[in-house]
């Protein structure tokens, strides 16, 4: 019986955790009146179910319904915000971050996985992650090309006679000037998008919110 | 058309004076307001939900709450109907029978056509 009882106090213990979790965000009178009337309702319920052991808990709880649901009820904003757990919220910083520190880095690892993560995360579109993918990785592969014109061109045009200095000669390349105002506008081009993305993932969020219920769960 | 999702709606927007209804019998608390709303209607699927409302119906002036001793147990918090909690009802229900004989005598007419 000891352990019966335990483990139904148990149960009560983790949806009270779970709801006080998924209403942390709320306002905290509302969130007591809230957490005060649901603690009552299940002592009181368990006061009055035949016998207090973990069925009866279970179908206590059941009556009630999800925490989450509880937590939309209340129809605010801040809770649907809470609806989102804090690692789905690092997902998207993390996915930004990384395609953001890409724009300047060579695409090391930081930028693949940032990558990655934008074609698995929920909150981009195909134009999202083709935008995403392609310009931030623009600034390094401007340089890289232009590395590359530039070595080519200096070991195609340049003689070294044997009885003087080398000389290279025919068309020079781009100014420097001209690279890195090239390289600058890639990398704010890069920037734009990151934020594009960043608003994207906020934008989807606030859809969201306003596409819940934020009412009674009613019978159908 | 869905005649289950204009059901759901009705529900869902007449719960709330469903609730006030039940206070303007008399004061109850938690468990005791969502277990009669729950055998007298069967309007909510999840009975935690009317918790949020009646915080809403406090917020809103419509309730209010007083605790009052338990005869087993800790103090109970018991929900009561404010004198503009009283009023609001009695404009719903006014609003309401229109509605009801509008939608009755437009069904009933629609029935005796089929």
């Amino acid at each position: 019986m000891n352990g019966t009882r335990t483990a139904a106090d148990q149960l009560v213990a983790e949806y009270l955790n779970r709801l006080r979790e998924v209403t942390r965000d709320l306002e905290p009178a509302l969130r007591a009146d809230i957490l005060l009337d649901v603690e009552q309702h299940i002592r009181d319920a368990r006061g009055a179910a035949a016998a207090d052991d973990l069925d009866a808990v279970r179908e206590i709880l059941a009556g009630l319904g999800p925490a989450d649901q509880i937590a939309r009820a209340t129809g605010s904003p801040s809770t649907a915000r809470s609806q989102r757990s804090p690692s789905e919220r690092a997902y998207d910083r993390i996915t930004v971050g990384l395609l953001a520190v890409g724009l300047v880095t060579l695409p090391a690892l930081g930028w693949v996985v940032g990558v990655v993560l934008l074609w698995r995360g929920p909150r981009w579109t195909l134009r999202d992650r083709l935008l995403g993918t392609l310009v931030t990785l623009g600034p390094s592969a401007f340089l890289a090309v232009n590395t590359v014109l530039l070595f080519a061109m200096t070991k195609t045009m340049c003689i070294e006679p044997v009885d003087g200095p080398m000389v290279c000669d025919g068309p020079p390349g781009p100014p420097a000037w001209l690279v890195l105002v090239l390289y600058a506008i890639s990398v704010v081009i890069g920037v734009l998008t990151c934020g594009h993305l960043a608003a994207r993932a906020g934008r989807a969020d606030r859809a969201a919110r306003t596409g819940r219920s934020p009412s009674v769960a009613v019978a159908e | 058309m869905d005649p289950a999702k204009a059901l759901r709606e009705l529900r869902r927007g007449t719960v709330e004076y469903c609730v006030l209804a039940l206070l303007a019998r008399r004061p109850m608390y938690g468990f005791e307001l969502v277990r009669t709303l729950d055998d007298l209607g069967g309007l909510v699927t999840s009975l935690g939900t009317i918790y949020p409302l009646l915080a809403r119906l406090r917020g809103d002036g419509l309730v209010t709450t007083v605790t009052r001793a338990s005869e087993s147990g800790p103090a109970r918090r018991y929900y009561q109907l404010t004198a503009r909690g009283r009023r609001t009802l009695a404009a719903f229900i006014d609003e309401w029978k229109r509605f009801r004989d509008s939608v009755d005598g437009l069904l009933d007419h629609g029935r005796q056509g089929t």
